[in-house]
């Protein structure tokens, strides 16, 4: 199913202009701004303490969707900024939250953080790239702590973290290609280990952990893009596997695989962009994964960034490979 | 949790020394009924080894689950309820219920309990010894700290690693001999012991979380660390030594008759342990161990649709003898004894959970499921991996009607197709059995 590229150039311009010419009020940015916060307050609830052992990646869900929104103002950098470091373990990485044994996951959360507020100095740089290569195994795959899983996702952690710190030379890149290759699958897709079942999610750090490390030639791209446009259903929102409801953060993870794939607009661009807007909640504010359904952080950055990558009005600009905003990647020279 | 107090004055920029001093862990600070409670369902807890379930209710109080007692709905056994906190939880049956509210409180009483342990363990001259965060058991209370993280939580990731290293810390004084005792038999006997009663404490209690967090990642991820670490699969035995069962002939009777008198898993681990090179022992004690995964992974699947990180673990424990790390069949020419024979070749043999002739049973059994749950792609893609491999030799046993290994020595597609289309005809629109054809 390719396409010429003067009509794919055409369908994505076209695709492009229909939801950047949706009405900007369409997204209540003050209602998520508020939920946002309040979320990084409220101590006391369930859900704040059920999800202790993510705080890192919670403050970095919230924090780039702040950015995004145009108010990351709004939040208390310095507190942030000293908090991501008392998760600082001196092997070279960070937990969760404070006490909490240090992962790849939370290592590329807090790097993530505080390259979102220019505070990169407080890094020990050698000592990250230390403890993420110490996580490479010799098949080129990583494991996601001293305990031994190994997950696609812990490679895409690992290679983007090394390279927001300007480390790559400290991991073997080309095994990690080789690794993040063999869990192709046959149809286009990729899984959590070789032979694992396709999945948007796991989807989405393969590609970028191959456009990470300079391996995109391994990817099937009309192939693992039709696998990903398909993943659109009636309502127009995306799922993340076949027969699954649709769910706002695939909006995320399907759609920034395929604007890496340059086929974004092998979807119904609009129609997605409107599933996202009606699971705003309209009291509370924040998005939920589907229409009606809580709210949380998560949804509301993956939200907010799916629309973004869309070029809905009023959002600043979010890089697909690294989930951050482009001013940031900029600022990084991650491109140059 | 553990918020920060203040904030730089002024806006201007911290340099990294003032970003470290202003960092001070505040934590909430547990009610005393909060104490109290924790330590009441612990004791619970340490009392019923065999939980095999928990649920969060809106209330926990007898007459709220079981109805009024005059309608005769209360179980006849013992039911174990809160006193100071009335309806923050029930245990009866083996079957765990806590109420809503008390979540919270339990969660900031451990929390706290964990930085405390921590604190004091960081204290060169502090009264608690690392020992106490290393078991994970508070100092002041006895409560087992990472059981009550995980409770509330199943997938707190630091609380598994904890309980990973009071196993390891357990296994290790197993290993160490008796300033007494003669070399090597006792300790080897000793060490089997503990490791599989630390298997079957693990795995029990893996379950029970899954029971409520039936995707926990690190969950799961803590059951594949039992299985290779603790029991062996995959080859990589816990002993002091290499493992090799050479001579034990006469610890291996004395172990089988006292295994008989433990529960069917702990025996068969035990005999796992002392089979040594004996294939017929170990290939009964692999099913088994194989039969429990898939009992876990199909419960956590009924419980949650296309439940991925149960189906990559059920995935991960089908990989069998004579296949690489990946469940890939042995990628030399197949001859018939290869994919049979336990003998371990050079290079990384994994010496999995399931022989060949499991793999035909476990082929038709992924079949029925497939036709009874039309829609489920994780039952069609682990079928995909049962297949794949599948060994392209004579000696494999492909199983029944369903699609099996062909005399050709090839997987049969032509039934496998015919299979997919028999039930994309009867079901129409069935995205999963498309992407299964494809």
């Amino acid at each position: 199913m390719s396409e010429a590229p003067a009509a794919t150039a055409a369908a994505a311009t076209a695709a492009a202009a229909a939801v950047g010419h949706m009405p900007a009020s369409e997204l209540s940015v003050d209602l998520h701004a508020g939920f946002v916060k309040r979320q990084s307050e409220d101590t006391d609830t369930i859900e704040y303490v059920l999800t202790e052992h993510l705080r890192m990646s919670g403050v970095y869900w919230g924090l780039t969707g702040m950015h995004l929104l145009g108010r990351l103002d709004d939040m208390d950098g310095d507190g942030i900024v000293a908090w991501v470091m008392t998760c600082w373990h001196g092997c070279g990485g960070f937990g969760g939250s404070e006490g909490h044994d240090p992962h790849v996951l939370y290592t590329l959360s807090a790097v993530q953080v505080l390259a979102l507020y220019n505070r990169m100095d407080l890094l020990d740089r050698d000592a990250i790239a230390r403890y993420v290569a110490s996580l490479q195994l010799p098949d080129g795959s990583f494991t996601g702590d001293e305990w031994g899983e190994v997950d696609t996702r812990f490679s895409y952690c690992a290679l983007s973290c090394c390279k927001l710190i300007g480390r790559m030379e400290a991991i073997n890149v080309e095994k990690a290609m080789e690794y993040i290759a063999s869990c192709k699958n046959f149809d286009g897709g990729f899984g959590c280990t070789p032979g694992g079942e396709s999945h948007a999610g796991q989807i989405f750090t393969c590609v970028g952990a191959l456009a990470i490390g300079g391996g995109l030639q391994h990817v099937d791209a009309d192939l693992l893009g039709w696998w990903l446009c398909e993943r659109q259903v009636k309502a127009g929102g995306l799922n993340g596997r076949p027969e699954k409801l649709p769910d706002v953060c695939y909006s995320w993870w399907v759609l920034s695989s395929l604007s890496i794939l340059k086929r974004l607009h092998w979807i119904d661009q609009g129609a997605l962009a409107r599933f996202i807007l009606r699971c705003q909640d309209p009291q509370k504010g924040g998005i939920s994964d589907r229409p009606n359904d809580e709210p949380d952080v998560y949804h509301t950055f993956f939200g907010v960034a799916g629309l973004s990558l869309m070029g809905f009005p009023g959002l600043k600009a979010v890089d697909p490979v690294y989930a951050l905003p482009t001013e940031v990647v900029q600022r990084l020279g991650l491109y140059e | 949790q553990h918020l920060l107090l203040c904030c730089a004055p002024g806006g201007a920029k911290m340099g990294p020394a003032e970003v470290r001093r202003m960092a001070v862990g505040s934590g909430a600070e547990p009610s005393s009924v909060a104490v109290a409670l924790a330590v009441e369902l612990d004791a619970a807890l340490a009392a019923d080894p065999l939980v095999d379930e928990i649920a969060f209710l809106p209330s926990a109080s007898p007459d709220d689950v079981f109805g009024p007692p005059s309608r005769g709905g209360h179980p006849p056994g013992v039911v174990v309820t809160s006193v100071v906190m009335p309806g923050a939880f029930l245990l009866a049956e083996h079957k765990l219920a806590v109420a809503v509210y008390a979540l919270v409180p339990l969660y900031t009483f451990a929390a706290s309990a964990l930085h405390r342990a921590r604190v004091a363990a960081r204290n060169a001259a502090g009264v608690f010894a690392t020992d106490e965060w290393e078991l994970g058991m508070d100092p002041e209370t006895g409560v087992d700290v990472f059981r009550l993280l995980l409770l509330v939580n199943g997938d707190h990731t630091t609380a598994w690693n904890g309980r990973k290293r009071r196993v390891l810390r357990r296994l290790t004084a197993a290993a160490a001999p008796a300033h007494d005792a003669p070399a090597d038999a006792t300790s080897s006997c000793r060490l089997d012991d503990v490791s599989h009663r630390a298997a079957v404490v693990e795995l029990r209690f893996a379950e029970m979380v899954l029971s409520k967090y039936p995707k926990a990642q690190s969950c799961w991820a803590h059951r594949r660390w039992v299985l290779t670490r603790v029991l062996g699969v995959g080859g990589n035995m816990l002993r002091g030594g290499g493992g090799d069962g050479g001579g034990r002939e006469d610890d291996d009777n004395a172990a089988v008759a006292e295994a008989a008198a433990l529960t069917v898993d702990a025996a068969a681990v035990d005999v796992a342990k002392r089979g040594g090179n004996n294939t017929k022992k170990r290939s009964a004690t692999a099913a088994t161990l194989f039969a429990e995964e898939a009992r876990v992974a199909e419960r956590a699947a009924q419980q949650r649709r296309l439940n991925y990180a149960a189906w990559a673990h059920r995935r991960w424990c089908a990989r069998g003898h004579g296949s690489d790390i990946e469940g890939n069949p042995p990628s030399s020419s197949s001859s018939p004894s290869s994919s049979l024979s336990s003998s371990p070749k050079s290079g990384q043999q994994f010496q999995g959970m399931l022989s060949s002739v499991e793999l035909g049973a476990e082929l038709e059994r992924a079949a029925t499921r497939v036709r009874r749950n039309v829609s489920d792609y994780c039952g069609l893609h682990y079928r995909q991996a049962l297949m794949r491999q599948s060994p392209g030799s004579s000696s494999g046993h492909g199983g029944g009607s369903d699609g099996g290994c062909g005399d050709e020595g090839s997987w049969d597609w032509a039934a496998e197709a015919a299979l997919t289309a028999e039930l994309i005809q009867r079901y129409p629109g069935r995205e999963a059995l498309w992407a299964h054809r494809r």
